[in-house]
């Protein structure tokens, strides 16, 4: 679904996919270095002669990636609502297909980056801090933008030492998606609320070659039992947290769930990640985001399934996977670049992914509409109060290794949790 | 071959000719004549090669990376950080294990392949051009495959278990995961050694056989004592080439075990760790490079030592 993403799909296809891309860009790329970019931007700075021509056009390049006709849809709807908005201004949208940040940061370093584009998240402190996109506040004071808008958790993701550097597009946050049929054999009524709750429905809808809960080793979905058992993700300075008490608890939980026999990786039974198990009828529980809905509808049209909130343990605990619009800092456009994002991010953006359905709108006010229409991912849209965003702070990339190797070394070779995570935090501080 | 003497009688009179007078305009023009024949490949050379190498040695100094940029000179910082960096010392204890595993294997079956290639059997054009497929597969196509083969749903797994084994998840578990991966390498490059070994087999003189023959060597001693003496040559390629290659494996880690060094780094290689910090999001570019360097002195010493051996025993 989100390409060059590690929390979306992590589906090998989908990277090998990209590899085979790769190395037919590679010889492609060889042939016609970089004339695309130089010549939409020397494109957009000819008319330059100030005031002389009333209608002065400026280009704009946008990038993203796009991983369905769908996703695309979306945004080119989007383009053409800002250009018909903003006649001056053009916008050429440039997805990205393979590896996403692979190529925004070797665009960043030979300062040929889009002048707008997707960011994620989980990489976006590195970007924030080294300097390497433009915030948006003297722009935000100018244009009188109202922050307030947006969902709190998934704007604070994109601000560092109080600076907002991005705007969301939309997120996903984890719910507990589940397999009704297989409920219903088991006898059981209504869908886990309790960590207690889930451990007992597992275990009993583990049987006939199926899972309880299929749940990969992966921080991106253990994160949520680490807010749920009262925790963070980050310090209060925004720096990886991974040892914390909660961080422990959570893992000794999944690490109790893996030797009791009711909770395996996808890849154990034969499934891609967990919503491809689910969708096999291999899973009777996953924790996953709003992205399943469409891969389930396509992969196994006939599957009953449900979505609920995830199960409490001292408190509610999900996350919040956002991407957000950031202006390069090489824009020669900072102006037409930042009506652009606060176009796309803002209502009348927002409505097109409000209607698309494939991730929630950041804007707050329209959740309780996307409720409406998509009353199957209401389960989603209500973790967004709570959610904590998918960001761990510097060297982003390092920290998510460096935690999921050890929850690796938990459900592979059942490590104590408890040394395990002190070792990940002592790794990321050298 | 005709030409080749006269060829060399005409040049040795033209270079004492030259040699006579330093200046001549002849020479002269034969010199630049000959840089502006291989100007085409210096320049791309230098460009993609040379260029970038010198610039790597000078980023392996420095604290830079790709977002940042510049962020300050650091010495040999980036080199003491290897040897402090746990995964690395994975990498690298990983990457060892997968040369000295693969390179034996690989140079041994690719010879016996081509000895028994070699003999006179009925359809062994049609067993030369099998073996040699997966050669001219790109890796990224044979890697997709065997992901499929070794999942734990897969091809083989479905195989075992009708046989009543109960196999494991091969590219999950930490011990097996590596191991598998050797496998398919040296199914995939067996072909292109095979070939190598077939090209030099045919260049061995039959008197030698002849020769040992009347002598009253066995089929046995034959091959020992003369075949693969006089494989030598091809031998010091094919166990260099695959050296280089196999301190250089990507593709296969790349993919089939998620780019991310497989279940507990345990298919972590230097290249793939060097991927990671120079792209893959550990932005650490300066300290990819250092790590590049390593490999590259690690190689060169192999390679120069390995030379030696060989050297030695032609003595």
């Amino acid at each position: 679904m989100r390409r060059g993403v590690s929390w979306s799909m992590p589906s090998r296809s989908r990277r090998a996919m990209g590899a085979v891309l790769l190395a037919g860009l590679m010889t492609a790329l060889a042939a016609c270095g970089g004339s695309p970019a130089s010549s939409s931007k020397s494109g957009s700075t000819a008319p330059g002669a100030s005031g002389a021509q009333e209608q002065t056009t400026v280009t704009l390049t946008l990038s993203g990636w796009s991983s369905s006709p769908a996703e695309l849809k979306i945004v080119q709807d989007q383009i053409a609502a800002f250009e018909k908005l903003h006649p001056d201004i053009k916008v050429q949208w440039q997805p990205v297909p393979g590896d996403y940040m692979q190529k925004i940061q070797t665009e960043i370093a030979s300062h040929t980056e889009p002048d707008v584009f997707y960011l994620d998240s989980s990489v976006a402190y590195d970007l924030m801090s080294q300097g390497a996109i433009q915030p948006l506040d003297p722009y935000v004071a100018k244009y009188k933008t109202d922050l307030s808008r947006f969902v709190p958790n998934l704007l604070k993701a994109f601000q560092y030492q109080g600076k907002t550097y991005g705007f969301p597009k939309g997120f996903s946050t984890l719910a507990l998606v589940y397999n009704t049929r297989l409920f219903q054999q088991a006898g059981i009524g209504q869908p886990p609320k309790s960590w207690a709750e889930l451990e007992a429905d597992a275990r009993q809808l583990t049987r006939n070659g199926v899972e309880g809960l299929v749940m990969d080793p992966d921080f991106a979905r253990l994160g949520a039992l680490v807010e749920q058992a009262g925790g963070t993700l980050v310090d209060s300075q925004g720096k990886a947290q991974l040892d914390s008490p909660s961080a422990i608890e959570a893992a000794a939980f999944y690490q109790k769930l893996v030797r009791e026999g009711v909770l395996k990786q996808s890849k154990d039974v034969g499934a891609q990640w967990a919503g491809d198990a689910l969708a096999k009828g291999k899973a009777a529980m996953v924790f996953e985001g709003n992205w399943v809905v469409a891969a389930l509808r396509q992969e196994s049209p006939d599957l009953r399934w449900s979505v609920a909130p995830l199960p409490q343990g001292k408190q509610a605990g999900s996350l919040a996977f956002t991407v957000a619009y950031v202006m390069g800092k090489d824009t020669k456009h900072p102006e037409a670049a930042y009506q652009l994002i606060d176009f796309l991010t803002g209502p009348q953006g927002e409505k097109f992914t409000e209607q698309g359905g494939l991730e929630m709108p950041s804007v707050e006010s329209m959740l309780s509409t996307f409720s409406q229409d998509y009353p199957e991912q209401k389960a989603f849209a209500e973790a967004a109060s709570y959610a904590l965003p998918w960001q761990l702070g510097p060297n982003g990339q390092t920290v998510i290794d460096a935690v999921n190797k050890a929850l690796q070394s938990i459900y592979l070779q059942g490590a104590d949790p408890k040394q395990a995570l002190q070792q990940a935090q002592a790794s990321i501080h050298q | 071959m005709e030409g080749r003497p006269a060829t060399g009688a005409r040049l040795r009179a033209q270079r004492a000719y030259a040699a006579a007078s330093p200046w001549n305009a002849d020479r002269l023009q034969e010199t630049a004549t000959g840089y502006l024949f291989v100007l085409p490949v210096l320049a791309v050379y230098a460009v993609f090669t040379v260029g970038p190498a010198v610039w790597a040695a000078i980023l392996s100094f420095q604290d830079y990376n790709l977002i940042g940029g510049f962020r300050g000179w650091v010495g040999a910082g980036n080199y003491v950080r290897m040897l402090r960096d746990p995964v690395f010392v994975k990498a690298l204890l990983n990457t060892v294990y997968y040369v000295l595993g693969v390179v034996p294997t690989q140079t041994f079956i690719a010879l016996v392949m081509a000895v028994v290639l070699n003999m006179e059997l009925r359809g062994r054009s049609v067993f030369r051009t099998l073996y040699y497929l997966p050669s001219v597969t790109s890796s990224v196509v044979i890697s997709l495959l065997f992901l499929q083969i070794l999942s734990e749903q897969g091809l083989l797994n479905a195989a075992l278990r009708a046989l009543g084994f109960h196999p494991p998840n091969w590219l999950q578990n930490t011990a097996l995961a590596l191991p598998s991966i050797m496998a398919v390498n040296v199914w995939t490059t067996v072909g292109t050694m095979m070939i190598l070994y077939l090209a030099a087999l045919q260049n061995i003189p039959t008197e030698l056989y002849e020769a040992a023959e009347i002598d009253g060597a066995s089929p046995w001693q034959q091959l020992w004592h003369v075949t693969v003496p006089q494989l030598r040559n091809a031998t010091f390629f094919v166990v260099t080439n695959g050296i280089i290659g196999c301190f250089q494996v990507f593709d296969q880690m790349f993919i089939m075990t998620d780019g991310n060094g497989g279940p507990l780094n345990s298919t972590m290689t230097l290249m793939l760790y060097i991927y990671k910090n120079a792209f893959g999001g550990y932005n650490a570019m300066g300290y990819a490079a250092a790590i590049s360097f390593a490999l590259f002195a690690m190689i060169l010493v192999i390679v120069i030592v390995q030379r030696r051996l060989f050297r030695e025993e032609a003595a």
